[in-house]
C-alpha cells in the first residue's frame, strides 16, 4: 500500500503543483522586441529629475528666487532651515514627494539602467548598431545619475553592476566611495557613451534623446565642478570627514591642473556643438505689434534675443532640451508660477504670478551703463527705494509719465527682459 | 457583437467579470491498529491527501486567480506499553503550489512521549484521591505555507508591470512620441519556502476525586523562516519594490491552563465551575530590520506587537513655548492650518536633536494583543433555584485612544462628554488636560502615536449572570405542562477596569458601537 501512495503521489507531484502558465509578465519580455524595448528605455530617462515644477525645482533652495504659495515648496521649506535626516526634502538618494509631485530615488534609475544595459542585447529585432547606439544613451544616463547624485552627496557608492537579489546583508550595505573616484567614473563612462553615441539627433522624434554634443557639453560641466573650490581641494569643509578607515572622502589639497582638463573638455564640447550646427540664440520671429515700431533698436533686440533664448522651444542655442517638461497647463509648471497675470488673463493657462526673484536677485542686475548698482556714480542707488515719475527715455521699459521705484529705472537689458516690476513693460 | 482586440505578447491581468469557486479535495487513509499481548499497543496511520481552492474573484491580477493546491503525506505511528508508557511520531511531508521547484516539499517530523503516572502499581494507595496523572511532552515542527497574500504566492516569478503610464516619457519636438514605462512590482526570489516552527509542550492533566480535573501546559515555539520584508536592504540597491525572504526568527512561549469542577452534593445541590487561563509572550528574534541609529529603535527582544509611540511630556503652556521647544515634524508654528500652537501636545525630544520625528518613538506600552486571557465561572442550583455566572478578563494589553475619530466639530462631529469637560483653553490652560486645544479641523501634531493617548486595556468584567426558578412539578402538572422555568439574566453587566470613559473593548473609538449591555427576563416552558 506504500508503495502504490508513493507512487501515486510521486506521478501527479511535478504537474499538480506547477500551475503558472507561460508569458505571465515577466522582465525578458521588455527585450525580445525593439518595440517593448522602447519602454525600458523610456524607463531609463523618465527618472532625469523635474526641474520646471514648483514643487520639484530647486530653484527656490537658493536666495535667487523665492514664493508665497501657501502649500509650501520643499526648496523655501529647505530655505527655512527645515532639512533633516528623518525626513529629507528633496533627496535624490531616496527620492522625495510634494504636494503630488514626486521624484523617484536616483538609484532605481541607475538600476534600471543597468538593467538595460545587461538586457539589450537579447532584443531580436534591432541591428547590432541600433543596440549599441541605446545603449550609449543609457550608459550616459547612468553616468549622469551618479553625477547628480555626487552633487547632492559627495561620497556615493558607485553602482556599475546591480546587486543579487540575493545578496545578503553584508553585500547590499555597500560602501560609499571618494569624491575623485567618482568624478572619474563618471568621466570614464561619459567617454564610453561618447563612442557609439550618434553626433546629434537632428528628426524631430528624436528630440531629447542624448548624442555626442550633449554628452561632451555634460562631460565638460563635471570636470568644471571637479575643478572648482567646492570640490577641489576643500580642506574648509571636508578635512574631517573621513571614512571607517579613517581616509577622506574628499581631496583637501588644491589641484590646479583640474583646471586645464576642464578647459580642455569644454573647448571640445563647443567645437563639437558648434560643427554640429549649435549656435548664438537670435529671435526670428515675428515682433508683437506693440514693439514692431522700436525693434530695430539694438536694445530691444537684445532683450529678445535673451528673453527667448530661455523660452523658445528647441532653439538653436539649446544643447539638451527636456523633452518630458510638467504637462501644458498643469498649474504647478514653474513657467505658469512665474508668470505675471494679465489683467484680462483667464486662469486657465495658469499665470499664477506666484514666483518672484529676492530683492537681492533684483539689484543684483547692473546698471545701464553695466556696472553694479553700488558703484555706477550715475545711479540713485541712495534713493533708488524713492519713487519716481518715469520719463520718455525710459519708453521701451516702463509706462512713460507713471510712477515707479527708482530701482526699476536705468538698468541693463537682462534685467528688462527678466524681470516684471509696478508700472513696467512686461514682455510675455 | 465580438470585438476583436489585438493581442499582446504576454499575458494581461484577467478581467474579473467571471466569478466562480470551486474546490476539491482528495485524501486517502491507511490504518492499522493492533494489540500484542495485552500489553503492547501498536497503531499506524498514513495519510495522503490532494487539495486545491479556487477563488476566481480574489484579486485582479493573473496570480490571484490561479489556484492553490497542496499535496500532503503525513502519517503517525504510535506504541503504547501497558497503559502507562506513550509513545507517538508523526510526520508530515507536504508540498505547496507556491514555491520554486526545489523547495515545493517540506518534511517536518514530531514525536511526543507520555507517563500516565497513576497507573503505575507505586501510586495504587493514592488512587482514592488522585484519580488520574498524566505527564506527556512532545516535539516538533510544523511547517506553514500561507506566508503572504494570495496575490503575492509564487515566489519564485517576478511580477512586472509592463505598461506603467506613471513611468512615461517622451521625446520628440513637440513631446508626441511616448512611451510608458515599466515597474517591477515583485523581485523573483526562488529561496522561499516553508516557513517553520519548532513546538514543544510539556503538559500535565490531573484529576482529583474525581471531580475536579486540572490541564496545563507549557509550551515554547521557536518559529524560523519567517517571510519578511528585508528592510536592511538600503536604497542605494535601487529596488522599486520590497523584497523578502525567509529571514525572521521570533520566541514564544506561555502558559495555558485549565480547571473543572463538577459536583453533585445531594440531589437537591449541585455545583460546577470551570476557570482558564493563559499567559503567552513572545519576542522577535531576527527580522530584517536595518542598522538602526539608535538602539531604542529596534525591535528585536519586544513583543511582535510592541507598539512604538513618542512620549507626550505634557501640553504646551504658551505660544513662547512652542517657539522655543524643538520643532514637531516639521509643522509650522504659526499662519498654516497645519501650525501646532499652545494648547497642543509637547512632546519629548529623545535623541536631543532639536527635532520631534519619527527617530524619536520608543517602545511604549503592553502589547496590542493581551498577554493573558482568563475566565472562570460558577453554575449551582439548589432544588428549584439556580444561578449561574461567568467572568472574563484579559491583562498586560495596551491600547490607543484614537483623536483622529473623536475629535469633536470635524465632520459635523459632536464631542464626548469628557472632552467637553476636560480641554485646553485660554480659561483652563491645564497642561495635562484630558483633550488638547479644540480645533475645526484636525490638529496632526495630536494624532501621532504617543503616551498621550495609551491606555492599559486589562479588564475583567461579569460576562453572564443568570438566576432562575424552576416551578415544582406538582405545581405545574395541573396547567399540563412539563417544566416552567422563570429566569432573570444579563450580559455584560459589571466591568472593572482602570479606563472608565468607555468600554476598553471599544478600544481607540470612543464614539463606536459600544458593546451592549443586556438584560433578559423570561419564561421557559416546554409541554
Amino acid at each position: 500500500m506504500f508503495t502504490i501512495l508513493l507512487a501515486g503521489m510521486a506521478a501527479s507531484c511535478d504537474s499538480y503543483l506547477d500551475i503558472v502558465p507561460d508569458k505571465t509578465q515577466e522582465l525578458e519580455l521588455l527585450f525580445e522586441r525593439k518595440d517593448a524595448s522602447y519602454k525600458a528605455l523610456a524607463t531609463c530617462y523618465q527618472y532625469l529629475p523635474q526641474d520646471d515644477g514648483v514643487y520639484s525645482t530647486y530653484a527656490f533652495a537658493s536666495d535667487e528666487l523665492t514664493t508665497p504659495i501657501p502649500q509650501e515648496t520643499p526648496g523655501v521649506e529647505m530655505m527655512r532651515g527645515k532639512q533633516s535626516s528623518a525626513s529629507p526634502l528633496m533627496g535624490y538618494w531616496a527620492g522625495h514627494y510634494a504636494h503630488g509631485r514626486s521624484q523617484e530615488s536616483l538609484f532605481r534609475a541607475i538600476r534600471n539602467c543597468n538593467i538595460f544595459i545587461e538586457n539589450i542585447d537579447a532584443v531580436l529585432d534591432m541591428t547590432d548598431n541600433e543596440k549599441a547606439t541605446w545603449k550609449a544613451e543609457v550608459v550616459f544616463l547612468k553616468a549622469y545619475y551618479h553625477f547628480l547624485l555626487l552633487r547632492q552627496y559627495g561620497p556615493i557608492p558607485i553602482v556599475d553592476r546591480n546587486l543579487a537579489i540575493s545578496a545578503d546583508v553584508d553585500e547590499v550595505r555597500v560602501r560609499q566611495h571618494k569624491v575623485d573616484d567618482v568624478f572619474a567614473y563618471v568621466v570614464s563612462k561619459i567617454d564610453t557613451a561618447m563612442m557609439d553615441l550618434p553626433e546629434r539627433y537632428t528628426n524631430n522624434n528624436d528630440l531629447g534623446r542624448v548624442d555626442q554634443v550633449i554628452a561632451a557639453a555634460i562631460k565638460s560641466r563635471v570636470l568644471l565642478y571637479a575643478a572648482s573650490p567646492l570640490y577641489n581641494g576643500n580642506s574648509e569643509f571636508y578635512e574631517t570627514f573621513t571614512n571607517a578607515e579613517g581616509e577622506k572622502f574628499f581631496n583637501t589639497e588644491y589641484d590646479a591642473e583640474k583646471w586645464q582638463v576642464a578647459a580642455e573638455a569644454t573647448k571640445e564640447a563647443i567645437d563639437m556643438a558648434l560643427a554640429s550646427g549649435v549656435e548664438m540664440y537670435t529671435y526670428k520671429d515675428v515682433v508683437p505689434g506693440f514693439d514692431s515700431a522700436v525693434y530695430q533698436a539694438d536694445e530691444v533686440k537684445a532683450l529678445y534675443d535673451y528673453r527667448y533664448m530661455f523660452t523658445d522651444k528647441w532653439n538653436r542655442e539649446l544643447i539638451w532640451g527636456h523633452s518630458k517638461p510638467v504637462d501644458d497647463g498643469e498649474w504647478w509648471t514653474l513657467q505658469a508660477a512665474a508668470m505675471m497675470i494679465g489683467p484680462d488673463a483667464s486662469s486657465n493657462y495658469g499665470a499664477w504670478q506666484w514666483v518672484s526673484p529676492t530683492l537681492q536677485m533684483a539689484e543684483r542686475y547692473y546698471t545701464k551703463n553695466g556696472l553694479p548698482i553700488d558703484e555706477d556714480l550715475t545711479f540713485l542707488y541712495d534713493r533708488r527705494y524713492n519713487l519716481t515719475v518715469i520719463p520718455p527715455a525710459e519708453a521701451l521699459h516702463a509706462q512713460e509719465g507713471e510712477v515707479t521705484a527708482n530701482l526699476h529705472l536705468n538698468r541693463e537689458p537682462r534685467f528688462y527682459a527678466s524681470v516684471g516690476f509696478d508700472r513696467g513693460i512686461y514682455r510675455t | 457583437m465580438y470585438q476583436i482586440q489585438e493581442g499582446t505578447e504576454f499575458l494581461n491581468d484577467p478581467s474579473i467579470d467571471n466569478q466562480a469557486n470551486s474546490s476539491f479535495y482528495f485524501e486517502m487513509i491507511g490504518q492499522y491498529n493492533r494489540t500484542f499481548g495485552d500489553q503492547h499497543d501498536l497503531g499506524g496511520l498514513l495519510v495522503f491527501t490532494r487539495k486545491e481552492s479556487l477563488n476566481a474573484i480574489a484579486g485582479s491580477t493573473t496570480y490571484s486567480t490561479l489556484p492553490s493546491r497542496n499535496l500532503g503525506l503525513s502519517g503517525r505511528f504510535t506504541y503504547a506499553y501497558d497503559g502507562r508508557y506513550l509513545t507517538e511520531v508523526n510526520f508530515g511531508y507536504n508540498g505547496s503550489e507556491k514555491f520554486a521547484e526545489n523547495h515545493r516539499y517540506g518534511f517536518f517530523p514530531s514525536a511526543g512521549i507520555g507517563w500516565v503516572v497513576s497507573n503505575e502499581a507505586f501510586f495504587s494507595s493514592l488512587k482514592p484521591i488522585v484519580s488520574n496523572l498524566k505527564l506527556k511532552a512532545t516535539y516538533g515542527l510544523v511547517g506553514n505555507d500561507a506566508i503572504s497574500d494570495p496575490s503575492d504566492r509564487f515566489f519564485y516569478l517576478s511580477d512586472v508591470n509592463l505598461n506603467d503610464g506613471s513611468r512615461a516619457y517622451t521625446f520628440g519636438e513637440d513631446f508626441g512620441v511616448y512611451y510608458p514605462g515599466y515597474v517591477i512590482n515583485r523581485y523573483p526570489n526562488p529561496a522561499v519556502t516553508w516557513e517553520v516552527s519548532r513546538k514543544a509542550n510539556y503538559g500535565i492533566e490531573l484529576e482529583l476525586l474525581k471531580s475536579l480535573t486540572l490541564q496545563a501546559d507549557y509550551f515554547t515555539e521557536h518559529r524560523t523562516n519567517i517571510y519578511m520584508v528585508r528592510e536592511y536592504t538600503p536604497l542605494t540597491m535601487g529596488l522599486t519594490s520590497n523584497i523578502s525572504s525567509n529571514i525572521g526568527e521570533a520566541y514564544s512561549n506561555g502558559v495555558d491552563a485549565s480547571i473543572d469542577y463538577q459536583q453533585f452534593f445531594t440531589n437537591d445541590f449541585w455545583m460546577t465551575g470551570r476557570a482558564n487561563f493563559t499567559y503567552a509572550t513572545n519576542e522577535v528574534l531576527k527580522n530584517g530590520e536595518p542598522n538602526y541609529q539608535y538602539d531604542y529603535l529596534s525591535r528585536i527582544g519586544h513583543p511582535i506587537n510592541q507598539e512604538w509611540g513618542l512620549v507626550a511630556e505634557r501640553l504646551f503652556v504658551d505660544q513662547a513655548e512652542v517657539l522655543n521647544s524643538p520643532t514637531q515634524f516639521n509643522q509650522p508654528t504659526q499662519g498654516s492650518d497645519l501650525a501646532y500652537l499652545a494648547g497642543d501636545i509637547k512632546y519629548v525630544d529623545i535623541n536631543d536633536d532639536g527635532r520631534i520625528d519619527d527617530l524619536d518613538r520608543v517602545p511604549i506600552g503592553y502589547p496590542t494583543i493581551p498577554e493573558i486571557v482568563y475566565g472562570f465561572g460558577v453554575s449551582s442550583g439548589y432544588k428549584g433555584f439556580d444561578l449561574s455566572f461567568f467572568f472574563q478578563g484579559i491583562g498586560r494589553e495596551s491600547f490607543f485612544i484614537d483623536p483622529a475619530t473623536i475629535a469633536p466639530f470635524i465632520n459635523e462631529r459632536n464631542a464626548l462628554d469628557i472632552i467637553a469637560e476636560n480641554h485646553w483653553s485660554d480659561d483652563n490652560p491645564d497642561p495635562y488636560a484630558f483633550w488638547p486645544r479644540l480645533s475645526t479641523q484636525s490638529v496632526q501634531n495630536n494624532d501621532h502615536r504617543s503616551t498621550w493617548w495609551i491606555r492599559n486595556g486589562s479588564f475583567l468584567r461579569l460576562k453572564n449572570v443568570e438566576i432562575g426558578y424552576s416551578f415544582p412539578k406538582r405545581v405545574i402538572q395541573r396547567i399540563n405542562v412539563d417544566k416552567t422555568r422563570i429566569y432573570l439574566n444579563g450580559v455584560n453587566l459589571v466591568n472593572f477596569s482602570k479606563f472608565k470613559l468607555w468600554d476598553p473593548e471599544m478600544a481607540g473609538n470612543g464614539l463606536g458601537y459600544p458593546t451592549q449591555r443586556v438584560v433578559n427576563v423570561g419564561v421557559q416552558m416546554s409541554f
